[in-house]
């Protein structure tokens, strides 16, 4: 896997909705507002996957969702990290025993995915942030590994 | 060889083996460009359509001018619809439309 040099400078961030209540929607956005302003470390928030770096799930995956959720994945380009964000994405939260269910994000994303858990119901945009700079770390480190 | 080829008025087989090579090379270049590590997957090479499924060649993806520019002509209906009335598609009716233009033409600039 290639790393490209482009990680020297910023992380480009999609955001997929795969069931989610919505809650964890709302703090994502928050974390471009002004009191966080995360685009001030280069960090943004794209309209497709072919220009992220970091794809962000929040909620459960549902079963309407399942096929779009693996091609979105899929047409991200590598090397890519998976941050999985609230509880819902992470374990289907409340919602675990819901007929729509599919199951949480873990289970159907390849082996090889690198997924980083951001906890909360909702979650904070402060861990969200934290979400992202351990993206970052683990990207670097791929890079260092490689020489 | 080279001032014969720039001499050469007419098709050549030299210049479209020229053409064919610095194709080659450039295709190659981009081919180069491209990261090593690319892995064929089921949906890698589909467009991104919000996760939709694609749907291919079809006329589902075309959109033509009507689709953009339906306001324009909705608001200028008065004046388009007598244009569109206008284009029978038969020639000999353009041909008495051109004839009749420069008519007025010639009449206006006898008098001006």
């Amino acid at each position: 896997m290639k790393l490209s040099k482009t990680f020297d400078k910023s992380l480009w961030v999609f955001h997929v909705n795969s069931g989610s209540c919505n809650a964890c929607d709302i703090e994502i956005v928050s974390t471009v507002t002004p009191r966080y302003d995360v685009e001030r470390f280069g960090i943004e928030l794209v309209g497709t996957p072919r220009h992220a770096d970091v794809l962000l799930f929040t909620g459960p995956v549902i079963k309407k969702t399942k096929e779009r959720v693996l091609r979105i994945y899929e047409q991200t380009p590598d090397p890519k990290v998976v941050m999985v964000i609230g509880n819902c994405a992470g374990t289907t939260g409340v919602y675990y025993d819901s007929y729509a269910i599919e199951g949480p994000i873990d289970t159907l994303l390849p082996d090889d995915a690198h997924l980083i858990y951001v906890t909360g119901c909702p979650v904070r945009p402060e861990n969200i942030i934290n979400g992202v700079k351990e993206a970052w770390l683990y990207l670097e480190k791929l890079r260092g590994d490689q020489g | 060889m080279i001032n014969q080829l720039v001499l050469v008025r007419e098709w050549h087989p030299l210049v479209l083996i020229l053409i064919g090579l610095i194709v080659g090379l450039v295709v190659y270049v981009i081919y180069r460009l491209g990261n090593p590590s690319f892995k064929e997957t089921r949906y890698k090479r589909e467009p991104f359509l919000s996760g939709n499924v694609s749907p291919g060649e079809s006329k589902a993806l075309h959109i033509g001018g009507s689709n953009l520019y339906w306001g324009f002509t909705r608001a200028l209906k008065k004046y388009f619809k007598p244009l569109v009335g206008a284009h029978t598609g038969i020639v000999n009716d353009y041909l008495y439309w051109f004839i009749i233009t420069i008519a007025i033409v010639m009449v206006v600039l006898y008098f001006v």
